[in-house]
């Protein structure tokens, strides 16, 4: 590749680093763009102190003094690519979902009840469908009935999020060390990665929805917070 | 290497600040390290809203159009800002206190004022050339680049339109700043630094964000804001309050429904600043035919009944930016107050105690979001080094799905600019079009904000055309959108049908105009101005001085004739400097005849 402006084969991907103008992103991996290995696993702090280094040297505020149409669209394409590779890269969870992506696994993924809460599922469901029947029949005696066992549930919700959170730790220590083994670059597939990658994201997907429906459940309607707010 | 910055041509004069407000506008000019502020001649550095437009063609803004506006309530608009984010149906629920033929409600309003009609864009630019003018009057240079503050609340459309207008009326480089962003770099300029939140709340809107400001780089990390929620919306509640007392008492003339509504809104905004300080105030309606005034006496207790759908609504939206922000009360560095509602001791207390950080010192909340402003005008100069700002998205937007339901594309907080590239496709055989509603999310609410309209396809079976449509949000928070065939790489239509706001065609079709509107040169452009304004003035102030010979002492009539004469003389002859100055004289010896006419004017409909 090379810069667009003044010719120069560009070893960065953002910034010509000799003539200081931005290039236009073309198809690339948000780790191309933010100039990091494809490494699953990365320190939050990290990550957005390489964020902020190239947005200082990209960002269109940049070069609005310039008066140079071409170089403010090639600047505003640069920190569009920088911006949504890092808002790709910045949530572990979005991270793995590109890589399985990049490796061809496009489709939606379905929730899948975890190991641990198979045995539990029905009574789950059980206990969340009367809490919310009571809570939409406005039935405070029912609905508060439920209580102990939501508070029950909730306990073995947590420790399913626990083992789920290892499992990740697992799956991108795994990803991580075939990248390392393949010198930073895009490591092949470890054997059985992928299956075990998307059966957790089916997972955590379960867990969401089901910690958003027992928040939901521990409130009493009258205690959530009142009036619409219009205009947000 | 560093990069060689040489800015360069007319449109490469400095950036300055514009904090467009609803009841004033302050406009802020770079000056050594720090900002200016533009003042009228007065030294006030507040530009009233008001914009005067008569069936003659004449165009005043700021004060000379506040000065009017009792007297010609049809043809002054109180506040051009507020037309750009109010629907047409909106505007006209406040009835008399809106005066003004709505022509078109629809997504570009248009509304009858001074014999014209005239769309809300086009009224916004008047006024913004107004103060372009102003400046370069002033400063003798061309001020061709502005800073332009907008509400949060403003949609990605409003945010267009505003842009546009700022073009229309001769900026050529236009960068938009939230508020709070704005009074979050003034902040900075003074050394802050640290996790800060910061609330704006001034005629028409509450903004709010949190920002974290670090040494190189300032974060919005989440910012909430609405309409109809400042200080007009409380004098809106006692104009009407005073109207229902007039009319119960005696028997109005209903040619003078305007007049009444707008000396009641203009009372109105008397009675809520009396209160914010004292406990109680007493206002007059001296109406014509009536055997005595209308007196009416309010206390502190009114105000706080106003003020408590605002309050609350305010407060409903700083909990949704703490829980947006994933923050509690306690975890900010210091509050930074902006806006004239936030003196409102009610207010202020209410802030303070949502967000438990200290209020910052040292900050004048009417000036601060101008002079943040013109702090981000310098970095685009290059004039200042840090910071720079990441501004980030405050709503998020979503597409209709095939079930019905939303799914997100662009969710609030994202940075900006951003894209996202959705795929779309047919499900009629031989299908050309596609259109999908793009929607934005209020609160936990979806509400629908424009028609994406996707059209040229290929024609083809069912399903089988992969559409990638590339929906795009500039560093403004302008969303734009492009589409082409996946496989052929053919480019299609794309357009954005706003509910309110210009479509795409809509703008295009104006930047083009703006385009070849032929380049002028500077101090041609800058006689010219200045001589039609002084030839403004004197044909005014001789219509006024032979129409109210009546009104004036021997001696004024002596000096406004010499005046006249040497002005006459001057225009025809004179430097740009000297017809300024004159101009100058002229405007202030004019100043109290106007009054005493505009006063005998009122005499009309008041006693």
């Amino acid at each position: 590749m090379k810069c667009w402006n003044c010719q120069n084969a560009l070893e960065e991907v953002l910034v010509c680093e000799r003539c200081g103008v931005p290039q236009t992103v073309g198809f690339m991996s948000p780790f191309e763009v933010l100039g990091i290995p494809p490494n699953l696993s990365w320190e939050e702090e990290k990550l957005r102190r390489t964020y902020e280094r190239m947005a200082l040297r990209c960002h269109p505020d940049l070069f609005r003094a310039h008066n140079d149409d071409r170089v403010l669209q090639a600047a505003r394409s640069a920190m569009r690519g920088l911006n949504d590779a890092y808002r790709t890269l910045s949530d572990p969870v979005s991270r793995l979902r590109y890589v399985l992506a990049a490796s061809g696994q496009t489709q939606e993924i379905p929730r899948a009840v975890p190991e641990g809460l198979q045995a539990k599922a029905q009574i789950i469901g059980r206990v969340l469908e009367a809490i919310e029947q009571a809570r939409s029949e406005g039935d405070a005696e029912a609905w508060e009935a439920q209580q102990d066992h939501l508070a029950s549930l909730q306990v073995q919700a947590e420790k399913a999020r626990d083992r789920s959170h290892a499992t990740l730790l697992a799956l991108m220590l795994e990803w991580d060390q075939a990248v390392s083994q393949n010198d930073g670059g895009w490591p092949e597939m470890p054997p059985g990665w992928n299956e075990r990658a998307m059966s957790w994201l089916g997972e955590r997907r379960y867990l969401d929805v089901l910690e958003a429906r027992m928040a939901a459940g521990r409130q009493w309607p009258a205690e959530a917070p009142a009036g619409e707010v219009s205009g947000g | 290497m560093a990069l060689q910055m040489t800015p360069q041509g007319t449109s490469g004069s400095p950036f300055v600040g514009i904090d467009f407000g609803s009841c004033a506008t302050r406009v802020s000019i770079a000056h050594g390290e720090g900002a200016a502020l533009l003042t009228d001649s007065t030294g006030e550095s507040a530009i009233a809203a008001p914009l005067a437009l008569s069936p003659q063609g004449g165009v005043l803004a700021g004060a000379a159009a506040r000065e009017r506006q009792l007297l010609f309530p049809e043809e002054t608009l109180l506040s051009p800002k507020s037309l750009l984010c109010q629907s047409g149906e909106e505007l006209a629920a406040d009835e008399a206190l809106f005066p003004h033929k709505i022509s078109d409600p629809g997504a570009v309003l248009q509304i009858e004022i001074g014999g014209r009609t005239r769309s809300a864009v086009e009224l916004v630019a008047l006024y913004f050339a107004e103060l372009r003018q102003r400046l370069e009057i002033l400063r003798e240079s061309p001020a061709s680049s502005a800073v332009v503050s907008t509400p949060v609340a403003f949609s990605p459309f409003d945010r267009q339109s505003l842009h546009l207008a700022a073009r229309m009326a001769g900026f050529q480089r236009v960068r938009l700043i939230e508020d709070p962003t704005a009074a979050a770099l003034g902040w900075m300029a003074r050394g802050g630094r640290g996790r800060v939140v910061v609330c704006c709340w001034g005629g028409e809107h509450f903004s709010a964000s949190i920002v974290q400001a670090d040494p190189e780089i300032a974060r919005v990390i989440a910012s909430v804001g609405a309409a109809r929620v400042g200080g007009g919306q409380i004098d809106r509640l006692i104009a009407r309050d005073l109207l229902e007392r007039v009319r119960g008492a005696l028997t109005t003339d209903p040619r003078h429904e305007a007049h009444l509504a707008r000396y009641a809104l203009v009372t109105a905004e008397k009675v809520r600043r009396a209160l914010s300080q004292k406990s109680k105030t007493e206002v007059q309606i001296p109406l014509a035919g009536a055997a005595k005034p209308l007196k009416q006496a309010y206390q502190k207790e009114h105000l706080v009944g106003w003020s408590e759908a605002v309050l609350g609504h305010a407060r409903r939206l700083c909990d949704l930016l703490q829980q947006k922000a994933e923050r509690r009360r306690g975890d900010y560095d210091a509050l930074i107050l902006a806006g004239g509602l936030t003196r409102m001791p009610q207010m202020r207390e209410m802030l303070e105690q949502v967000f438990g950080a200290p209020v910052a010192e040292g900050i004048d909340p009417e000036e601060a979001v101008a002079r943040g402003a013109v702090a981000r005008g310098r970095y685009l100069d290059r004039a200042a080094e840090l910071p720079l700002v990441l501004d980030s998205l405050p709503r998020g937007y979503g597409l209709e799905g095939p079930g019905g339901a939303v799914e997100a594309i662009l969710e609030a907080g994202t940075a900006v600019p951003a894209s996202k590239v959705e795929t779309f496709t047919t499900y009629l055989d031989q299908q050309t079009t596609v259109g999908v509603q793009l929607f934005s999310q209020v609160a936990s609410d979806w509400r629908p904000l424009a028609q994406v309209q996707l059209s040229k396809a290929t024609p083809m079976k069912a399903g089988q055309p992969a559409i990638e449509v590339t929906f795009t949000a500039d560093e403004d928070g302008v969303l734009s959108v492009e589409a082409a065939e996946m496989m052929r790489g053919k480019q299609l239509v794309a357009e954005l049908h706003p509910l309110r706001g210009l479509s795409s065609a809509q703008v295009r079709a104006t930047l083009e105009s703006l385009d070849v509107a032929a380049d002028e040169d500077f101090p041609a452009a800058l006689r010219r101005m200045v001589k039609d304004r002084a030839g403004f003035l004197l044909r005014s102030v001789r219509d006024a001085s032979r129409r109210h010979a009546g009104k004036m002492t021997r001696d004024e009539k002596q000096l406004f004739a010499k005046k006249i004469q040497e002005m006459e003389e001057l225009i025809d002859a004179g430097e740009v400097a000297e017809i300024r100055e004159a101009l100058q004289e002229l405007e202030a010896i004019a100043g109290p005849l106007k009054s005493r006419i505009l006063d005998a004017g009122l005499q009309t409909f008041l006693r």
